[in-house]
């Protein structure tokens, strides 16, 4: 049995923000629910927490249902975005806030809020106060507050999207350590597909209205059922080339304006069958390469023309313009191109998605 | 057009705790259509620089040329110096053609010649299809482009963009960042662009001037930066993921120097960092040493160090990999295939001309 299930909510009538949306959490689980601002992620917990009214569905707990319960009876505890700390109370009284709401014993007090604040590496702020804190602490003591109330449900609303990148990093790292989170349903929600995938046991990629693709980080990011998941996960965006089917010689092949090449062949036997001549091919950006090294059997080496390139620190990114169609890729920062120049790309057409040019559903899934 | 110059300028600012010194003696020289970045922490001063450039802050000491013009008492106004903020300011009231035509109605230039201004610069920006909207029905993207089309239409001489990019999420602001270096190409423009987001300063700007506790601590483009940091500062604050860092001997074996972090970890080094380390006559040195350049692939002339691994995190396009070695903790990128799991064994391979040195008290960099 799931530990949280949400079955088929509402929330909105004329403009539905959530619509029939439906999943379930196990005891234990990290769920991360993904997708691009104001698609009503933060809504979705509100949901959950009953800080807002269900337009329709139900909400389980534990295999009771709490769709009427009022957020102090459900177990629940919610971290904001915005930390939402008392400026006025210290480190300590600000995450012991919980327990003495209910009148736990001062000694218990003591003791929770040293384990969770050690857990935490914020033992040595307790008497602060929040504006003498940094960000990363502040994010840390909301955190801490959400953990010391043992509840059943963790509800994280972007916690780190704030901080900088290498606080991120850390708290990132914490997240997979933390044994508490162990002992309940996690959700947690964000825009940043990088954070999604590395924290995620499983990953909701949210459009609108609901969850369009539900899987572990290897399946959203590897299978994505939709070109809207595919173009979500990934930074620089994935391809989007218009392109077609053609049979020629005997194989299955991707014409692209004058151009042609083969199909790869794990790809053929499921495309012929398709029967969908018009495509949108989705190609990351790092599966195709500069110059003529192969690293699989299926790819290709075509000519194109370099249309933008800048060097980003650790790595350069660079627009080239193969028969008409501009293509992001990834190249080393040691390197330098200019417009106009020729260069040569290796496409990995093994890594290829092809989705359809109008459903944008992924061909090479499902029947 | 100007080339802007600040000669030992100081801000002083007056407190109940006394006085302040935000920024000091901060020395740089920004040529004419160079685009600049002043990145840095909150709180390093850089917010402060940018509000003395353009007029909105007194100059506590020192001087700031326009070209050769002393601009020191000259009002932001005669400095004919325009500014785009992070939020948008727009008139909601008004379409995305009057809001672009306001800063040249409000100067009295007849409506013909605003008209024409407002066309250019909306195919410059590529809003002409926005032109009769309002505000409240762009997206966020574009509602920062007509904030910069806005600032832009007066033809400033100078162009300040303050945090113009931190509330776009990271598709949108890949798509900004090449339109921005668009712009400026076409342009040609001064521009100083005001960020705490490396990557961005990284991407868009010819030089970096990177800022820390009042003080600039560097000004270079980014290969200075990223291969050559004036100090661990700057090392730790470029780059993502964030630099390793370690604590070590200096150990000679046979004439040849290494770097000792503890009895299972040890860094060798190039002749030219041999030398410098020689030359400073430390006992003592802080390593850095970047994730990029710390791999599961074995390189020609390269070191080699044994750890075991603590987190694989996939992040899709890679997986960064926490890995232990002795008492030290640090980072490695691996491709995202990597399938090996918490407690495994690793050998991780280097190149020493990426290990950075840096002196263990001033933190300068040695080599």
């Amino acid at each position: 049995m799931a530990h949280l299930e949400l079955i088929e909510i509402c929330k909105g009538f004329n403009e539905p923000v959530l619509d029939r949306l439906s999943f379930s959490v196990e005891k234990g689980e990290f769920f991360v629910v993904d997708g691009p601002s104001g698609i009503g992620k933060t809504t979705l917990l509100r949901c959950v927490a009953g800080l807002e009214t269900l337009d329709g569905g139900r909400i389980m707990l534990d295999g009771q249902d709490v769709t009427r319960e009022p957020p102090y009876r459900r177990k629940t505890a919610m971290t904001f975005e915005s930390y939402a700390l008392y400026p006025h109370l210290t480190v300590f009284e600000n995450i012991a806030s919980p327990l003495i709401a209910h009148k736990t014993d001062p000694a218990t007090i003591r003791r929770r809020v040293q384990e969770v604040t050690t857990l935490l590496r914020i033992d040595h702020l307790l008497d602060r106060k929040p504006h003498e804190i940094s960000g990363g602490q502040k994010q840390r003591t909301a955190l801490g507050r959400t953990l010391i109330a043992k509840p059943k449900v963790f509800l994280l609303d972007e916690p780190i999207s704030h901080l900088d990148a290498k606080i991120r990093a850390e708290l990132r790292l914490q997240f997979h350590t933390l044994e508490e989170l162990r002992e309940v349903a996690t959700i947690y929600v964000t825009h940043d597909y990088a954070e999604a995938l590395s924290l995620g046991d499983r990953i909701g990629v949210m459009g609108n209205g609901g969850l369009v693709q539900i899987g572990t980080a290897h399946e959203v990011f590897l299978n994505p059922s939709s070109l809207f998941v595919a173009r979500h996960l990934g930074q620089p965006s994935i391809n989007e080339v218009s392109a077609e089917l053609v049979q020629e010689s005997g194989m299955l092949q991707v014409a692209l304006g004058a151009l042609k090449f083969p199909v790869a062949g794990k790809h053929a036997a499921v495309l012929q069958s398709r029967n969908q001549p018009q495509v949108t091919l989705g190609i990351r950006p790092q599966h195709i390469r500069l110059g003529t090294t192969l690293k699989s059997t299926d790819s290709t080496t075509l000519s194109a023309k370099v249309e933008v390139f800048e060097a980003l620190g650790a790595y350069g990114v660079m627009m080239a313009n193969l028969s008409g169609t501009s293509l992001t890729l990834l190249t080393d920062s040691e390197s330098h191109y200019s417009a106009g120049e020729d260069v040569s790309l290796t496409l990995d057409t093994s890594e290829f998605f092809y989705f359809h040019p109008e459903t944008g559903s992924n061909l090479m899934l499902g029947a | 057009m100007a080339s802007v110059t600040l000669n030992n300028v100081n801000k002083i600012y007056d407190s109940r705790k006394g006085p302040v010194h935000a920024v000091q003696n901060m020395n740089l020289e920004i040529k004419d259509g160079e685009f600049v970045a002043l990145l840095g922490p909150s709180g390093c001063g850089k917010t402060s620089t940018l509000r003395m450039i353009v007029g909105l802050e007194e100059i506590s000491s020192g001087t700031i040329h326009f070209d050769d013009q002393v601009v020191n008492d000259l009002t932001p106004e005669k400095r004919n110096v325009a500014m785009a903020f992070e939020t948008y300011a727009l008139y909601p009231n008004f379409t995305i053609a009057e809001n672009l035509g306001f800063p040249l109605e409000v100067r009295g230039i007849p409506e013909s010649e605003r008209r024409q201004k407002v066309q250019e610069i909306a195919r410059l920006l590529r809003i002409t299809d926005l032109l009769e909207q309002r505000p409240g029905q762009l997206s966020g993207g574009q509602q920062q482009r007509v904030s910069l089309g806005r600032a832009l239409i007066r033809d400033p001489a100078v162009f300040i963009l303050d945090e113009v990019m931190s509330h776009l999420d990271a598709h949108l602001k890949f798509q900004m960042l090449f339109e921005l270096k668009r712009i400026h190409q076409s342009l040609g423009k001064t521009m100083i662009y005001v960020t705490h987001d490396q990557m961005e300063a990284l991407a868009l700007s010819d030089r970096v001037a990177v800022m820390a506790n009042s003080i600039l601590q560097q000004f270079g483009d980014r290969n200075d930066l990223y291969h050559r940091p004036a100090n661990r500062f700057v090392a730790d604050f470029i780059g993502e993921p964030a630099t390793n860092f370690f604590e070590a001997e200096i150990r000679e074996v046979s004439g040849s120097l290494s770097l000792q972090v503890n009895e299972s970890l040890a860094f060798e080094m190039d002749a030219n960092r041999q030398q410098a380390v020689r030359e400073s006559g430390v006992q003592r040195a802080i390593v850095g040493l970047r994730p990029q350049y710390i791999g599961l692939e074995p390189l020609e002339g390269g070191g080699s160090v044994q750890t075991e691994l603590l987190v694989n995190e996939y992040l899709g396009e890679r997986s960064i990999l926490d890995v232990q070695a002795g008492s030290a903790l640090f980072r490695a990128l691996a491709p995202p295939e990597t399938s090996a799991s918490r407690g495994e064994r690793m050998t991780l391979h280097y190149h020493p001309g990426n290990v950075m040195v840096f002196h263990p008290e001033s933190e300068v960099f040695l080599g």
